[in-house]
């Protein structure tokens, strides 16, 4: 059965102050050493022009979803037509999904063996707002109706782009093809230390739609695939979004 | 068996001997402590260890911290470090942190998950811990006084006593046990309380052995 | 003994109880005679989901909580709509808040010290006590003291309490110290002097502000609710903020215009602003005419602070800082946000100065008590404790406090429980004026105090401490008897709104949760010492419950209708008005404030600089904030927010790493002139080249805090703290405690 929601997070009015953090982490009881929401700080620039960002590192739930194309195990889905689910029974704790997201956004639970992340609250949604929106105290995450969310983002980008913030904008509409979370930045997106342009890393597409449906030579796929993928820097550790140390 | 005559009483005893040395520190002269003191050594209660082949181990250990706690009973300066040690294992967080919680959940936090099943497990049995209490429901004195309750047969008529006790000690007891006897053992002020926890050690092993025989 | 038999066993039990002199007999053992009391379960049903209206107690504000609790397990925390402070939300410290509730390290049980020894390293030895032992122990502590030394010898250290300032009065102790001294009172000298308030205002209406300027202040980056809220708001309504900050802080990354000023200039800067403002007549001509007095003195004063002089100490530039002059007198409104420990917090030697020019800014440009100012609380008339709770007289009040509080100028005429950290430790140890032997603690610890390491050989000479807390803190491991504090999640109160208040409005706590372990609140315990010590003919009658319903009740509620509110929440519809008059002698703020020329003090903000500069030895300004995620050295204990936010550093600039040939996380030994400590290195931009950062709150030694332990470093051992011959030679109506004036040096470690 398909529902209609999306979410917003308003990078612009984000404080960085980790309400949305706490909130999953207690209401989820996520073990200690994980997260499946972390706020990320990027600073660029150099002194005295510099500016630093906060950007909420979490899972997108992108309609063109790297990670449930890398699961050999069935174990990632979409829920109501909108929120990718990981189920903990299915996962075979592979953690190839850990590494064909283009966020970072899932990480492996090590001591679990299994991989974890964001669900958007699919258990609660839509009649009640995710956690992480329901707390936050300045009112950067909106959650509702996609066409909803939608206008309040676009309307949000035209208020900043009159009040002269040039670079503001919409991530999220159709990269991936399309977000279920989506943001509003104020500049590119490489200021907030995410992909301009993410995309399903190409060996997991090769072993989604080539050589998984081809079951034998699967195995040769996996080892390209894994070696594409970490080769291009996330190997298998816990992902750790934040790019500035704490 | 384990209904029979005096033996729910004998092992309720003991159960209530074991809660009261986790529940609280020991002054040995007060009446509290005379009183659990004396009902352990109960000729029933000491017949019945007897009785058994596999609580020779129990007898022994009763025996022993018997002994010791007379020995505190002329000791003061004895007796207060077995109350400073009381504090540094079970109420400080450098102890063992005498909490089913603390042990079984990845939460380091009190009415964590296991303390919500243990609640829901007294409840079914018809039973709650007093609210005014100030020991959790998966604190060990509590878990110890519920079983002895239940070996007394103190419980609805609907319960199924033997049935109940083997849960708990499978479900819970077991599960956490022998870490908070293993932490005691390794603490390194434990000295008293080693004797406590090696006597828990060696009762709940009884424990497990008659509750799992379906002819007992 | 093991070899012999059952009957051998038997007599040597005999013997045991014979030499008790007990008679063996064996109780019913049922529910009543175990070790922990069981009941049947229809006595405790199961509770379904309910809603508990509370308050915070994490800090000030108080934010209204709708506590959701599931069969007796606090599950979420959330924030009550109808609270016109929390509006609805709250910050990440409360909702990490359940998490300290159920912490397992927690104070469990009172407790008394058989270790006489005190310090890091050594344990205490406690011993469980009663809650009658430890309030007979602690009575008895006083009273020795007393009997030895004099009343004087007595000292509290605590937030304000009626109990505790009644308490204080019949021993006819003067020593009630606080804290906030070293955090506010700046401010609130300012305030009574020019406007008469007994207070500063903490309700900035930042929300309807349309030009915010921020000297230091960066309430985002503190996580406060109320202000981040308004803050944000105001920012979405195209409000432009300029940030003032050796920092650059959360509020500087969200601001049009970040200056890295250099620190205690903002005077400087606030002073020019004056200057621009006065002499191009930009001011508020009607506002200044019809509610202030002194125009004429200030424009005098201000005539030689023009940018150019500034540019110079401050480190903006002048055409920079005359434009924003200007901004700021045009925009309407707007407003000079300060709040704690901004700059004109008691960071520097010339912080008064800078909180009376902040404000005077605020007049001129005529808005103070009104829609994008200013606003002072509204609230709900004050009720007289001694008259609701008449009392035999007082013995006489010993006049000299151990802090000297009462020779400083200005302050002195506050209400005689505020006092003065950073002087405690000198009169202690020196036994200056007399000696002070025996103390009591409430909610403070070890950290709050400046030259934290001279502050605890001071309490270490006491021959008596009580402490109450929540947890083993460091001050916990110092004292004589340990008095174990319930939760705010346990405890039942009330609190008027006063961070966001246009109208009146009072809010409950009621217990979400029964107390987990053997608990009380402070209040009780203030009771219980002074009921024990023999002053019970001045405590008739005297409880919470009777002072909440006396003040609730004059206010046109009460504490059930309160309780049974759906809202708890008693407000008061009363359309907000600006005030046309003030408290002070001529009825208007005073821009000229007579009360400190009264004091013989400077009644202008004249230029005076910080005390402190960079030395060859010293070559760095120190600067000191706090993480979003926690509370001063209070939540580091707490697991999910340490683990966000584990341990403190030392920020510097990559200028600086690179001539210390420091690299981020190398270690690195920050030295002032009274203190070092060794932390790692953060390299960030974020920070002036010639400055350095020290979050509060971490270098926890006691190894009862267990994740707290050993992470960071205490920056409080480097702050100096002071005499109070240097305290009234400054001639300071703020008492500032100079909690970031000084220097240090950095060296790898």
């Amino acid at each position: 059965m398909s529902k209609d929601y999306s979410m917003l997070f308003d990078a612009t009015t984000c404080i960085g102050c980790e309400a949305c953090t706490v909130a999953c982490k207690q209401r989820y009881e996520i073990p200690r050493g994980y997260f499946r929401t972390r706020m990320t700080r990027t600073e660029t620039g150099s002194y005295p022009t510099a500016r630093a960002t906060n950007y909420k590192s979490a899972c997108q739930h992108c309609a063109d979803a790297a990670c449930m194309q890398a699961c050999p195990a069935g174990a990632i889905s979409r829920v109501d037509g909108v929120a990718v689910v990981t189920d903990r029974e299915k996962c075979i704790g592979c953690g190839y999904c850990v590494t064909a997201c283009p966020f970072g956004a899932a990480h492996f639970d090590r001591p679990a063996g299994k991989a974890d992340k964001c669900s958007f609250c699919y258990t609660i949604v839509p009649d009640a707002e995710p956690f992480c929106a329901s707390v936050c105290p300045v009112g950067a995450l909106t959650f509702g109706p996609s066409g909803e969310v939608l206008a309040k983002a676009q309307a949000r980008v035209a208020q900043l782009t009159n009040q002269g913030v040039s670079g503001a904008r919409l991530y999220g509409q159709n990269e991936l093809g399309g977000l279920g979370v989506m943001s509003v930045l104020a500049g590119d997106p490489s200021l907030y230390g995410i992909p301009v342009d993410p995309q399903v890393p190409w060996g997991v597409r090769l072993w989604r739609y080539v050589f998984r449906p081809f079951g034998g030579i699967a195995a040769l796929a996996v080892v390209a695939a894994l070696w594409m993928n970490w080769t291009s820097g996330k190997g298998l550790r816990p992902a750790d979004p934040t790019k500035e140390a704490k | 068996m384990l209904q029979d005559g005096n033996v729910g009483p004998a092992r309720s005893t003991i159960y209530s001997l074991l809660s009261r040395c986790f529940a609280d520190h020991l002054v040995v002269d007060s009446g509290d402590v005379v009183a659990t003191l004396s009902q352990a050594a109960d000729p029933a209660v000491l017949a019945f260890l007897s009785s058994q082949p596999t609580a020779s181990p129990v007898l022994a250990k009763l025996e022993e911290l018997t002994e010791v706690l007379v020995g505190l009973g002329r000791d003061e300066a004895a007796e207060l470090a077995a109350q400073r040690e009381f504090v540094l294992l079970f109420l400080l967080p450098t102890g063992v942190q005498p909490y089913e919680s603390v042990y079984r959940d990845p939460e380091r936090m009190l009415k964590g998950t296991s303390w919500s099943e243990v609640r829901a497990f007294y409840r079914r049995c018809g039973l709650a811990v007093a609210e005014d209490e100030h020991h959790p429901e998966d604190h060990i004195a509590s878990e110890l006084a519920f079983m002895s309750l239940l070996s007394s047969g103190f419980a609805p008529e609907t319960v199924d006593l033997r049935h109940e006790q083997r849960a708990f000690l499978q479900e819970h007891l077991l599960t956490w046990v022998p870490e908070l006897v293993s932490r005691i053992s390794q603490h390194p002020k434990a000295d008293f309380y080693r004797r406590v926890g090696d006597l828990l050690s060696s009762w709940v092993e009884c424990e497990r052995g008659w509750l799992s025989d379906p002819d007992a | 003994m093991v070899e012999e038999s059952r009957t051998d066993f038997r007599i040597s039990r005999r013997t045991f109880l014979k030499a008790l002199g007990v008679t063996a007999g064996a109780g019913a053992l049922g529910a009543a005679g175990l070790p922990v009391r069981f009941v049947s379960a229809a006595e405790r049903p199961v509770q379904g989901t309910i809603s508990v209206n509370t308050l915070c107690g994490i800090c000030g504000p108080n934010c209204g909580i709708r506590a959701e609790v599931h069969d007796e397990r606090v599950v979420a925390l959330h924030g009550n709509p109808v609270d016109q402070v929390s509006r609805g939300k709250l910050c990440v410290k409360a909702y990490a808040a359940i998490k300290e509730l159920y912490d397992p390290d927690r104070l469990k049980y009172p407790m008394k010290r058989t270790n006489p020894n005190k310090g890091p390293g050594h344990d205490p030895g406690w011993v469980k006590i009663t809650w009658e032992e430890a309030i007979a122990l602690t009575a008895q502590g006083l009273q020795k003291s007393i009997d030895e030394h004099g009343p004087q010898s007595v000292m509290f250290l605590s937030r304000k309490n009626p109990f505790l300032n009644r308490l204080a009065r019949v021993i006819g102790t003067p020593n009630q110290l606080r804290h906030e001294s070293t955090c506010y009172i700046t401010y609130t000298s300012v305030y009574k002097a020019m406007v008469g308030w007994g207070n500063r205002t903490w309700h900035f209406d930042v929300d309807n502000a349309k030009y915010i300027l921020a000297m230091g202040w960066d309430g985002p980056g503190k996580a406060k609710n109320t202000h981040s809220q308004g803050l944000v708001n105001a920012l979405r309504d195209g409000a432009k903020l300029v940030v003032l900050d050796p920092r650059r802080t959360t509020t500087a990354d969200m601001a049009a215009e970040w200056h890295p000023i250099k620190p205690g200039s903002d005077l400087a800067f606030a002073l020019a602003m004056i200057h621009v403002i006065v002499t191009e007549e930009l001011y508020d001509q009607e506002f200044v005419a019809n509610y202030t007095t002194g125009i004429e003195q200030v424009a005098a004063m201000a005539s030689g602070y023009t940018p150019e002089w500034a540019a110079e100490l401050t480190d903006i530039p002048a055409d920079a800082i005359r434009r924003i002059a200007r901004e700021f007198a045009a925009a309407k409104p707007a407003m000079l946000v300060t709040h704690k420990r901004c700059a004109g917090g008691p960071n520097y030697a010339n912080s008064t100065r800078l909180a009376q020019a902040q404000l005077i800014l605020q007049c001129l440009v005529g808005v103070f008590d009104n829609y994008g100012g200013p606003v002072g609380p509204r609230g709900f008339p004050s009720v007289s404790f001694d008259a609701t709770f008449p009392s035999p007289e007082f013995p006489p009040m010993y006049p000299e406090r151990i802090d000297g509080w009462d020779k400083f100028p200005y302050v002195r005429h506050f209400s005689a429980a505020d006092g003065h950290f950073p002087t405690m430790a000198d009169g202690i140890l020196n036994d200056r004026p007399y000696k002070v032997r025996a103390a009591i603690a409430n909610k403070y610890n070890l950290f709050t105090f400046p030259h934290t390491l001279r502050a605890m050989e001071a309490l270490k000479k006491l021959d008596f401490l009580a402490v109450i807390d929540l947890l083993p803190s460091e001050l916990v491991q110092l004292a004589d008897v340990v008095l174990p504090d319930s939760h705010w999640l346990e405890a039942s109160a009330f609190n008027v709104r006063g961070f966001r208040s246009f109208t009146p409005q009072v809010g409950i706590r009621l217990p979400a949760s029964k107390p987990l372990y053997d608990t009380r609140g402070a209040g009780g315990i203030w009771l219980a010492v002074a009921r024990e010590m023999g002053f019970g003919e001045y405590f008739e009658g005297v409880s919470g419950g009777a002072w909440n319903n006396a003040q609730l009740k004059a206010w046109g509620t009460s504490w059930d209708e309160l309780k049974d509110s759906p809202d708890g929440m008693f407000t008061i519809e009363r359309p907000f008005t600006p005030a046309t008059s003030f408290r002070t002698k001529s009825g208007k703020i005073e821009l000229y404030a007579t009360a400190f020329e009264e004091e013989g003090v400077d009644p202008l903000p004249t230029w005076k600089p910080k005390k402190e500069h960079p030395s060859n030895e010293y070559p760095f300004y120190f600067l000191i904030s706090r993480p979003p995620m926690h509370k001063m050295s209070q939540s580091q204990n707490n697991e999910l927010l340490d683990e966000i936010w584990p341990e403190n550093t030392v920020e510097i600039h990559p200028n600086t790493a690179q001539s210390l040939g420091l690299r981020d996380g190398d270690l690195a030994k920050v030295t002032s002139r009274v203190g070092s400590i060794v932390l790692k290195t953060q390299v960030t931009t974020a920070i002036r080249p010639d400055c350095v950062c020290v979050m509060h709150g971490f270098g926890h030694w006691s190894e009862q805090l267990s994740v707290a332990y050993r992470k960071g470093a205490n920056e409080g051992d480097l702050i100096p703290d002071q005499t109070v011959e240097e305290v009234i030679a400054a001639k300071d109506p703020g008492a500032s405690a100079n909690m970031c004036d000084f220097c240090v040096r950095v060296e790898k470690a």
